[in-house]
């Protein structure tokens, strides 16, 4: 609906969407939806392991990201910005899920990651706790540095160091 | 060379080592075959998982559509519409055009640009967005707007309720919200009946656009009562209504420097919202509850009598409380993340929490995204516990319902307390989704759980208490009470001092009657009570519910009385054939008889019946009581307010004379803060 109002390129950079977004170009921030949805599905999912409960904290995330344009820094990257978001209204969802009874059930494994050979992995991976969850994914699917990771999470380098090394620890005695 | 630490090899494999490190370590592994195959199999390991979280993710087209759908005007104004609130706007915005289907909003004509708009909506014909920035468009058609009465240019909060109307109407585009809208609206259409529409309107969640001129949406419309001549109709039938939403809702108004929509204002809740020290009922007293009618000059209308008759509810010992089984059903949904709701929310009902002992117990069911029990019943006597379990409540995540009300029922039920006060406390700041989407099915659970004996309180929290009448009319329906939050005053008021009398009722069903005697009453009119009238042969059928009435709690109600051989003051032509019952030979002096039926609460014994003769003494309104002067002041306030017909010679100076004069004891400040009230909302309007 509002796609064709705006050229854009692949190039156009998330920070530009941005930016053109906070002056009001609506366009511009629905091309970073469209870029950010799935992935950011794909993370919250992750973290919360209930997909429906996932796509509530993506369109949360990104409507709240719309609306705190104007506070972005264009200094920042917006992914990060964008992610660091999700990653609260996780954490939070979880905390409160904690409270709530009864607890959702860690979701049975796709059927598609275990047609891949992860469906022990994805299992692996679910039991982890959820800073461990986010560790991972920023790690591998985004391929952050530590210092990134760190700063997104409000750890230090080392903190990350160790939870890595602590993840694959505990995957790799899952998965004997 | 011995080999590196293990941590050191996967370091490498994580790329997290420093240059030199990662240099040393390579030296080594030239060397050290044990070494390299361990390297080689992290590396193995490391690209198991890179493979995972690199595995293609499919596309979420659908998500984005909706997401970007649900985008606003502009990120400064962006607020949140769940998908449900924007079909209930939208189809409201329509019904609300639906021309003339409300009596109230006639004066909407339709050469108003701004009405064309909306009605295009409900013809499915989508307006059409032209080519220019969403800015523009809102920039260009708010003066219509304006015009139509649908918005405050002043006020940002409404302008962004436009900003959401505009964006609901276009989404109608929407093929599955296009046919969700219509179906409503179809609903809608087939009760055209006034009442019916404005129930429908409130479900609807039509907000309040303006909050001036006659016509505020979400306040029920109220329509005074009239000059009633007693020789017509001597009856005046009503129930009582232990409400007083309405006053922190009027306080709260005037705070903001505004004036309140005069349906906002209903008076009789705002005079109740007062600690009276008229006489209760002694503990030995047959009856629970005493009532006493004081008859004094009326204030804003020296010709005319007021007659004020007081309710009050026998003060127990608390040791006597009955046990009971409260559940708090908490909205957490993102909406409540504001100061003066969730934390408000925590901090009110903590005041709650206090006064409960080993006796009660208390659950606590959130609703958001999910509904969940977070408190199973727990022991009053466990405050701690309690406590700490509504400090961790957090506000986020969408409301789309859950079976939050259905869940908090259910935790009551299990732990029901015969004999006992089982109650369910809805927290919410009235975005009011609890699960069951038609409000038909909702009032039906309520009142089938009432009947059950679990009754429900309706807390209000928040800014912009568009539901208020959706929250009083369920409140209603649940036998319960609907109090409006919003300062910690307030919450320590209602929740501290009076929620455990409130819930601990003494009577219940309680109805008055007055019978005039048309030999010293030309007329009379009943102040308030609007929505509790009831017709006179309800009041000895005890089938039909009426309010309730709590420990030490005071009702009054005000009629304003129109003396024998003083002008009747509405217009209307004289009898053509006489007076309906002959002229009575022995007129008795009586001014009027006050009836009262109430139930116990705890049993189905047929209702009893108070009757209190009265004789006004003449008493000149200087010689009433301190309580008779501030009720009256704050009837008159409440008059004033509403911009009565009846307001007669009220005005600022004589709302606080009276009340300073009506001070007395004023043991909670109350009385003094209502006289700060006063000179606020006096240069509000002057």
């Amino acid at each position: 609906m509002w796609g064709d109002m705006v050229m854009m390129t692949a190039q156009t950079t998330d920070n530009d969407l941005a930016l053109s977004a906070a002056a009001g170009d609506r366009a511009a921030f629905a091309a970073l939806v469209r870029r950010y949805t799935a992935p950011l599905l794909e993370f919250c999912q992750q973290l919360l392991r209930d997909r429906s409960g996932a796509e509530d904290v993506v369109q949360e995330a990104l409507l709240k990201a719309y609306r705190n344009l104007p506070r972005f820094d264009p200094g920042r990257r917006f992914g990060a910005w964008l992610y660091k978001i999700a990653q609260n209204l996780c954490f939070d969802q979880l905390r409160l899920r904690r409270r709530l009874q009864p607890l959702p059930e860690v979701e049975a494994v796709a059927p598609p990651l275990a047609e891949q050979g992860f469906g022990a992995l994805d299992a692996a991976v679910a039991q982890l706790g959820p800073k461990y969850r986010a560790v991972l994914h920023y790690k591998y699917a985004l391929g952050w540095n530590a210092r990134e990771i760190a700063e997104q999470l409000e750890l230090s380098p080392s903190d990350v160091r160790v939870c890595l090394h602590r993840a694959i620890k505990t995957l790799r005695e899952r998965l004997a | 060379m011995s080999c590196p630490p293990a941590e050191q090899l996967l370091d490498a494999a994580l790329g997290l080592l420093e240059a030199d490190e990662l240099a040393a370590l390579t030296q080594h592994l030239e060397i050290c075959a044990v070494c390299r195959a361990h390297r080689a199999a992290l590396s193995a390991e490391q690209a198991v998982l890179h493979d995972f979280y690199a595995r293609p993710v499919p596309s979420e087209a659908a998500l984005e559509q909706s997401i970007i759908a649900s985008m606003s005007s502009s990120p400064h104004q962006r607020r949140r519409v769940s998908p449900m609130k924007t079909i209930a706007i939208a189809a409201g915005l329509c019904l609300a055009v639906v021309g003339g289907v409300l009596a109230y909003r006639t004066q909407v004509s339709e050469e108003k640009p701004g009405v064309q708009q909306a009605q295009a909506t409900e013809q499915t014909v989508p307006p059409q967005r032209p080519d220019e920035s969403w800015e523009e468009y809102v920039r260009k058609n708010q003066a219509a707007l304006e015009k139509a009465g649908l918005m405050e240019a002043s006020a940002a909060e409404q302008r962004d309720e436009l900003v959401m109307l505009v964006e609901a109407a276009e989404r109608l585009k929407d093929v599955e919200l296009l046919t969700q809208a219509q179906t409503k609206l179809r609903l809608v259409q087939v009760d055209k009946e006034l009442g019916e529409a404005t129930v429908l309107l409130d479900r609807m969640g039509l907000p309040a656009l303006h909050d001036e001129g006659p016509s505020t949406e979400a306040y029920d419309r109220i329509y005074e009562n009239r000059f009633v001549r007693a020789a017509e109709s001597p009856l005046s039938t009503f129930s009582i209504d232990v409400d007083r939403a309405s006053y922190a809702n009027v306080r709260r108004f005037i705070q903001q420097g505004q004036k309140p929509p005069p349906d906002a204002v209903r008076i009789e809740e705002l005079v109740n919202a007062f600690r009276y020290s008229d006489p209760s009922p002694g503990l030995k007293e047959q009856h629970p509850l005493a009532i006493d009618v004081q008859v004094a000059g009326c204030p804003w209308q020296p010709e005319h009598r007021l007659v004020r008759v007081a309710l009050k509810g026998k003060e127990l010992p608390a040791e006597q409380r009955p046990a009971s089984n409260l559940v708090f059903l908490i909205d957490v949904s993102g909406s409540m993340n504001h100061q003066n709701k969730l934390p408000l929310v925590q901090k009110a009902l903590r005041q709650l929490v206090y006064q409960l002992d080993e006796r009660d117990s208390i659950a606590i069911v959130v609703y958001a995204g999910n509904a969940g029990l977070v408190l199973p019943p727990t022991s009053g006597l466990r405050q701690a516990a309690v406590i700490e379990a509504l400090d961790q409540l957090k506000a986020g995540g969408s409301t789309n319902g859950g079976e939050g009300i259905e869940l908090a029922y259910k935790t009551a039920r299990e732990n029901f307390i015969e004999g006992g006060i089982n109650r369910v406390l809805i927290a919410t700041d009235g975005d009011f989704n609890v699960g069951i989407a038609d409000r038909g099915s909702l009032t039906r659970l309520i009142e089938e759980q009432a009947d059950g004996g679990i009754f429900l309180s309706v807390l209000g929290f928040g800014m912009g208490n568009y539901k208020d009448a959706t929250l009083e009319q369920l409140s209603n329906a649940g036998d319960g009470n609907y109090a409006y939050i919003d300062s910690m005053e307030e919450a320590n008021k209602i929740l501290g001092r009076e929620m455990l009398g409130t819930l601990w009722a003494i009577a219940r069903d309680v109805k008055l009657q007055l019978e005039f005697n048309p030999a010293q009453v030309n007329g009379y009119r009943l102040i308030g009570y609007e929505n509790r009238i009831l017709a006179h042969e309800d009041f000895n059928d005890d089938s039909k519910d009426a309010g309730d009435l709590g420990v030490g709690h005071s009702v009054i109600a005000f009629y304003q009385v129109v003396p024998a051989g003083v002008e009747f003051p509405e217009q209307v032509d004289p009898l053509k054939y006489g007076p309906a019952v002959s002229e009575n030979p022995n007129p008795s002096p009586e001014l009027l008889t006050a009836k009262l039926r109430y139930q116990l609460p705890a049993d189905d014994a047929p209702s009893q019946l108070l009757e209190v003769p009265v004789i006004d003494t003449l008493a000149t309104l200087d010689t009433a009581s301190d309580d008779f002067k501030f009720s009256a002041a704050v009837a008159a306030f409440g008059l004033i307010l509403r911009d009565s017909a009846y307001k007669g010679g009220a005005n600022w100076g004589t709302v606080q004379e009276l009340a300073s004069e009506g001070l007395g004891e004023d043991a909670d400040g109350e009385r003094a803060r209502f006289l700060v009230l006063v000179a606020q909302a006096r240069d509000l309007s002057e």
